[in-house]
């Protein structure tokens, strides 16, 4: 029998799935003829492009184009397997309207911002882009431009990216989009360890005996920890899971703890439980007594609105939301006290013995437990709050950084952790938890980046909201945009960022692939190549991290965001951006391009050519003539070797499917804070949590305090907002894939159908949502896979064509700065048509 | 040969007692093979289709079919114009 080229591919397609599905054996009884060179692909790995999971897919090139892809069967993550979105991975560098040429607002061939967009050079782009940026900074100094960039940016792109930004123009005025995401999170480790990141790994999954989601829909946000939660479950019978939401979702199917509570009151829940153990004396006082602090944290601290809102006004702590003071233990069991059983369960709604069986998971000393939580508990007004009172818990019991005892923070995107947090992309942030607030870091910062002491401002920039409310007030004048789509993401359109992008004081670039809401809303456009268009490098949830070659070239004149930050520093001389007095004092420096000076440094560019693949291209090394990101990223890792974040040699994660720091001596850490398994404890310390100068944890006292804004008699339901399985955050990639799309290619307000009912609605109606800021066009939809109890609406924001987030309200959280997408009141209203 | 190149591979979790059962029904379904039954539980789940948009269709009659737990993709090849096809969705 002759085989024909498409037989090969499909024994190919099974013998993957079968190792994917542990069938090797009967792979092999099936006899199947697999020879992958008879399907003329070339395959590679890559981390996946969208969640924070971390995935590892092998991906198949065919004349220059990606046409195939399947989950890594070498990766731990992933086994093999893949979720709907990275099943059709491969589809995503091709959608219709992909971007191949900058786009400027013109007017008579000149920029003009109410002009029309009209295909300009790379070099006109960035002639007019350099004078943008220059005017702001000579008429309103560093702190007029800023730059908003992605937990999705490369390792490298993020750190050239704050490079370009800390070091080049003096200006801590850049922010991840991470802010909206991992913000929470991030302040929480800090406050609570000391350091960033879970000390855990998802190898925990397979080691515990129960889960409990905290305002995590994992079943649909991280589908593949979902299926390894899901084994778990049923192959150890004894598992338990728990499930808190303010509404149902898919993963309360396999639910033995279903708990629908009111929002807001989650804190009230976590200091219950707290309360449960020290009543119930499961306190594990070995751990208590060595290893944490106590501390009372500051209250009525705000809602991280404009300074002159009312709600501002009242807080009596709005400037001092991070504060807080010692206690003792007798003193936080008197804080907690109030938290009974029967005011929780009245104020939460949830029934008091589902509260028991949940507070017992914890206490029970014979039970490993963990904690999984994403956007529930980040995206809130009291994120940080809701971070460390879960650690609170973790910390009383001592279940905490041994196998199967995890509190654990999911991330959302693919490199939140390895981008945004470790190279610290935030407004105050430098790499490895440095803080641009602190002069030892500065410091450090200025010696590995050979600069001149002075040039890193030390106050923090504008945060992520502000960057929204400083172009409106046209505080910031030249503003770059890349790697994500805020006009569609961030919250109150209608009233920051959309007069903010088109203030006639400001100038927006945004930096993509495809023309996005946030594109259309610039005034130039920069085509972006994308994924394994370009050489990169994610960090996962667990500290994982993964890198990816070069497989495909991009389209038309198509240039990765990192060829963009470098080849824009050539624009720029010290002279004009730097303070006249650190260059008197360092006159070496003076008539420099920032390119010269941050990336022709004799660091970033001591990697030949040479030692690039010679089976990939990589088009930005051969455009500047070094390897440009394993310069990068070995002039990174300096700030992090030594230093509780070592990351291994360039060269090894091109072999592996990711490695967790800190890698010290050629190892990986699974748990970090525990003698034997973390390098970093010191011997016969047992634990040791080591981000504090004591090498204790703290235990926060932080009461219940009610959200921003809660339904009344007009605007009488909550709304909530979040993903949905088959898009990927603003849906710019994955609503150009057509299965995707058919997939679910509306947004629909999912409630339920007594609230429906009560309003006269049906199933498919065209309604209006409407909230004090904005309203929006949709359809109710009563079945499905969200049950939303009475009073609660829940609103997907991947659709373009319905962007919820001119209804949204734009309050964070005082500490961490993080926009609460998941609490504000609105109405629901019928449009009058079908 | 079809104009399209749309070949799948996923891996089913069904109801170990129900393999066969399963294996019947899902190759009842046009375009879909199993060619591999684990005792397990687990099948691996072969699509060949004339056209990828039989795929998003196929994959809900699969994953509806009774005994099935679950259905993860792991395989997915497709040489054709993504363009065209978007643009007939959308219409």
């Amino acid at each position: 029998m002759k085989l024909t080229r498409r037989d090969y591919i499909k024994a190919n397609a099974v013998a993957v799935a079968a190792g994917a599905a542990g069938l090797g054996k009967e792979a092999e009884a099936a006899n199947l003829v697999t020879d992958r060179s008879r399907t003329n692909l070339t395959w590679s790995k890559a981390a996946c492009r969208f969640c924070g999971t971390g995935c590892s897919v092998m991906v198949g090139t065919k004349d220059g184009k990606v046409v195939a892809s399947h989950g890594d069967v070498k990766a731990e993550v992933n086994r093999g397997l893949n979720c709907v979105k990275g099943y059709f991975l491969s589809k995503i560098l091709y959608g219709e309207d992909r971007l191949k040429t900058p786009l400027l607002r013109m007017k008579d061939g000149q920029y003009d911002k109410n002009g029309d967009f009209a295909p300009v050079s790379w070099e006109t782009a960035f002639d007019v882009m350099a004078e943008k940026f220059k005017e702001a900074i000579r008429k309103n100094g560093p702190t007029a431009i800023g730059m908003f960039g992605s937990g999705q940016w490369t390792v490298w792109e993020g750190y050239a990216a704050s490079k370009l930004m800390k070091a080049g123009f003096g200006s801590n005025n850049i922010e991840p989009n991470a802010r909206h995401c991992m913000a929470s999170a991030v302040a929480g480790f800090m406050r609570t360890f000391g350091i960033d990141e879970p000390m855990g790994c998802y190898d925990d999954i397979e080691a515990t005996d129960a889960f409990v989601l905290w305002g995590s829909n994992m079943a649909e946000m991280h589908p593949i920890l979902w299926t390894r939660l899901t084994d778990r479950r049923l192959s150890a019978p004894d598992t338990r899971v728990a499930v808190l939401s303010t509404y149902e979702h898919r993963c309360f199917d396999l639910a033995d703890i279903p708990m629908v509570f009111t929002p807001q009151t989650d804190l009230a829940i976590l200091n219950f439980i707290a309360n449960y153990i020290i009543q119930n004396d499961r306190v594990n006082w070995d751990f208590v007594d060595q290893h944490v602090n106590f501390r009372r944290g500051n209250t009525d601290i705000g809602y991280g609105l404009r300074p002159e809102h009312p709600l501002e006004q009242k807080a009596a702590n709005a400037d001092k939301a991070g504060g807080s003071q010692e206690m003792t233990f007798e003193e936080f069991r008197e804080f907690v006290a109030e938290y009974s059983l029967e005011k929780v369960s009245e104020l939460s709604g949830v029934p008091e013995q589902q509260l028991v069986e949940l507070a017992e998971l914890y206490a029970d000393p014979d039970r490993k437990v963990v904690s999984f939580w994403t956007m529930g508990f980040n995206q809130h007004t009291r994120g940080v709050w809701c971070n460390n009172l879960i650690y609170n818990i973790h910390l009383l019991v001592g279940k905490i950084a041994t196998p199967g005892n995890s509190p654990f923070s999911l991330t959302g995107q693919p490199s939140a952790c390895g981008t945004a947090r470790e190279v610290g992309t935030f407004s105050h942030r430098l790499p490895a938890d440095m803080v641009v607030t602190n002069p030892k870091h500065r410091a450090f910062a200025e010696k590995v980046w050979n600069i001149p002491a002075g040039v890193i401002p030390p106050k923090p920039g504008f945060h992520a909201a502000q960057h929204n409310r400083m172009l409106k007030d046209g505080k910031i004048n030249a503003y770059w945009v890349q790697c994500n789509n805020n006009m569609q993401a961030a919250a109150n359109l209608n009233e920051e960022t959309w007069p903010g992008y088109r203030n006639p004081e400001a100038f927006i670039v945004v930096s993509d692939p495809y023309p996005t809401v946030t594109a259309g809303a610039a005034d130039l456009i920069l085509p972006t190549a994308m994924w394994v268009e370009k050489e990169g490098a994610y960090g996962n949830a667990e500290r994982r991290t993964q890198f990816w070659h070069q497989l495909v070239k991009a389209p038309g004149e198509s240039r990765s965001d990192l060829w963009q930050l470098v080849e824009f520093s050539k624009r720029f001389t010290t002279d004009e951006v730097w303070p006249k007095e650190v260059l008197s004092a360092n006159p070496a420096f003076k008539g420099k391009t920032l390119y010269e000076v941050l990336f022709r440094n004799g660091s970033v560019d001591r990697f030949p050519l040479s030692e690039t693949s010679p089976d990939y291209d990589n088009d930005e090394s051969a455009d500047f003539g070094f390897y440009l990101q394993k310069g990068l990223f070995e002039e990174y890792a300096i700030f992090g070797r030594d230093h509780g974040h070592d990351l291994a040699p360039f060269e090894r994660y091109h072999e592996e499917r990711g490695l967790r720091w800190p890698v010290v001596d050629g190892k990986e850490t699974r748990w970090r804070f525990r003698e034997g398994s973390d390098p970093y404890v010191g011997k016969g310390k047992g634990y040791e949590f080591y981000g504090k100068p004591d090498g204790r944890a703290v235990i926060f006292a932080l009461p219940y305090e009610p959200p921003a804004e809660s339904p009344d008699e007009e605007y009488d339901l909550w709304l909530c907002t979040g993903r949905v399985l088959e898009h990927w955050h603003s849906g710019s990639m994955t609503q150009r894939v057509p299965e995707l799309y058919k997939s679910f290619p509306d947004a629909v307000v999912y409630m339920h159908p007594k609230d429906a009912e009560s309003r006269g609605l049906r199933r498919g109606q065209e309604i209006r949502v409407v909230s004090r800021r904005g309203e929006i066009v949709s359809r109710v939809e009563t079945r499905g896979r969200n049950k939303p109890p009475e009073g609660l609406v829940y609103v997907p924001w991947f659709d373009a064509s319905q962007l919820i987030n001119k209804v949204t309200l734009d309050a964070t959280d005082p500490i961490s700065k993080q926009t609460d997408y998941k609490k504000c009141a609105v109405k629901i209203v019928a449009t009058g048509r079908a | 040969m079809s104009k399209y190149l749309s070949i799948s591979s996923l891996v089913a979790q069904v109801a170990p007692e129900k393999r066969e059962q399963v294996r019947a029904a899902m190759e009842a379904v046009p375009y879909v093979e199993v060619p591999i039954v684990g005792e397990n539980g687990k099948l691996v789940v072969l699509i060949d289709a004339p056209h990828t948009r039989i795929i998003v269709e196929t994959l809900d009659i699969l994953k509806n079919l009774p005994g099935v737990i679950s259905l993860l993709p792991v395989y997915q090849h497709e040489e054709q114009e993504t363009a065209s096809l978007l643009a007939e969705e959308r219409q």
